[in-house]
């Protein structure tokens, strides 16, 4: 197994994969320009992102790239399944907690913003219209997207399909949410250590996942000081509010790093009340909780996680 | 008087002489300071400590019980296994 190592997303990127170290090298180069490619696309951090004039345009149909048309589309299918459990347009409520500029920039010099109403109104995804004709995108007057997990899993899942073009079998992580192509020669799964959110140079235990997605969501990262106030980055869409929720972070295996990723941060905010009503909705996830005590929790098939997990790619 | 006094200085600078002599001899005979690391083992021997009873077994129908009112269930993981494979290893935890 082959590993280059580098920083986009405000994450660490892992690119891992099996082949022919000249295919490889050319494979690892691909995957890397096209993470930064997409970074440069759906950062909310710079003026010149795509994301970013989708955002100004708010009020005004917009001409998209299939890759940004792509994901808008994504994310209001997802936020409508969940009943808005994951949602899109929370990027008022998130600036207005504080996480008005990159994690990195926050961890460096403090969040600028004081705490204040985000205004954000409740489900007004459902209000984004989209024109698959002519692949443009209308997002009602004063709203405001986020992308940041579900495109971050969808560039993972991206990267890895290129990079698999020249490999046997591959993985791309982007700080811990991954998507993974083939199984490592003489494997029958990939293992992944499941970190322990108290402790994040510990793993509570391995995780054997066949090819698909795994993401995290976790509110145990991305903290900062807003006043006297602890703030995460998890907004419950329900209050605007960061998730009170009585689990640390949750961990899904699906087959797409989009479904991994908004099923982690929408199971995360329900807790163990609403989890298996969440879980209910896509039978073909699986989850584990870890609550504040470390303990692990999961729906009735989940000590399998600890196991063989295969999911189906498709 | 002065016959008095010599005889009380003879009395004293002898009982110091036997004192003296007395105190030589007893030393002489005590045992000897050892220096350190010069000790030597006696034998090998390596006293066992007993071991307890098994300990009781948790009752999973209990805690089973005490959280039912949560619709999920908590399992104890496996031991973390070691990385097939060397560098970079594979973790996910949120970022």
């Amino acid at each position: 197994m082959d590993y280059q190592q580098f920083r986009a997303m405000n994450s660490d990127i892992i690119l891992a994969a099996e082949g022919s170290r000249d295919s490889l090298t050319l494979g690892f180069k691909l995957a890397r320009d096209f993470i930064n490619a997409s970074e440069a696309r759906f950062t909310r951090f710079t003026d010149t992102s795509e994301l970013t004039r989708l955002n100004r345009a708010a009020g005004a149909w917009f001409q998209s790239s299939p890759e940004l048309f792509d994901v808008v589309q994504l994310a209001c299918a997802l936020a409508a399944e969940t009943n808005g459990l994951f949602d899109p347009t929370m990027l008022a409520a998130l600036e207005a907690a504080g996480y008005d500029k990159s994690m990195d920039d926050i961890r460096a010099y403090g969040t600028s913003a004081s705490s204040r109403s985000s205004g954000s109104t409740r489900s007004a995804f459902r209000a984004i219209q989209l024109d698959e004709t002519h692949r443009a995108i209308h997002l009602p007057f004063g709203t405001r997207l986020d992308l940041g997990g579900i495109a971050k899993g969808w560039i993972a899942e991206q990267a890895a399909l290129v990079l698999a073009e020249y490999a046997d079998a591959c993985a791309v992580s982007a700080g811990g949410d991954m998507f993974l192509v083939g199984l490592p020669a003489a494997e029958e799964s990939w293992p992944i250590g499941l970190e322990d959110p108290r402790a994040p140079d510990r793993d509570l235990t391995t995780l054997h996942v066949g090819p698909g997605a795994v993401a995290t969501s976790s509110i145990a990262k991305r903290r900062w000081q807003q006043g006297r106030r602890q703030q995460h980055h998890i907004i419950d869409p329900r209050t605007g509010e960061p998730a009170e929720t009585d689990w640390l972070s949750v961990s899904v295996i699906a087959p797409h790093a989009a479904l991994a990723e908004v099923y982690a941060k929408a199971l995360l905010i329900g807790g163990s009340r609403e989890a298996e009503r969440i879980a209910a909705q896509r039978p073909e996830i699986t989850y584990a909780a870890v609550d504040f005590n470390g303990q692990l929790w999961g729906s009735a098939q989940t000590e399998e996680v600890t196991n063989v997990i295969g999911v189906e790619y498709a | 008087m002065n016959k008095f006094q010599h005889k009380l200085r003879l009395l004293i600078a002898a009982g110091s002489t036997v004192g003296f002599l007395g105190g030589w001899a007893l030393l002489a005979h005590a045992g000897k300071p050892v220096a350190a690391g010069a000790f030597t083992a006696v034998d090998d021997t390596v006293t066992t400590i007993s071991i307890p009873a098994n300990l009781p077994s948790i009752d999973f129908k209990a805690l089973e019980s005490a959280n039912s009112s949560v619709n999920v269930q908590t399992f104890a993981p496996p031991p973390v296994t070691f990385q097939s494979f060397g560098r970079a290893r594979l973790r996910t935890g949120g970022s």
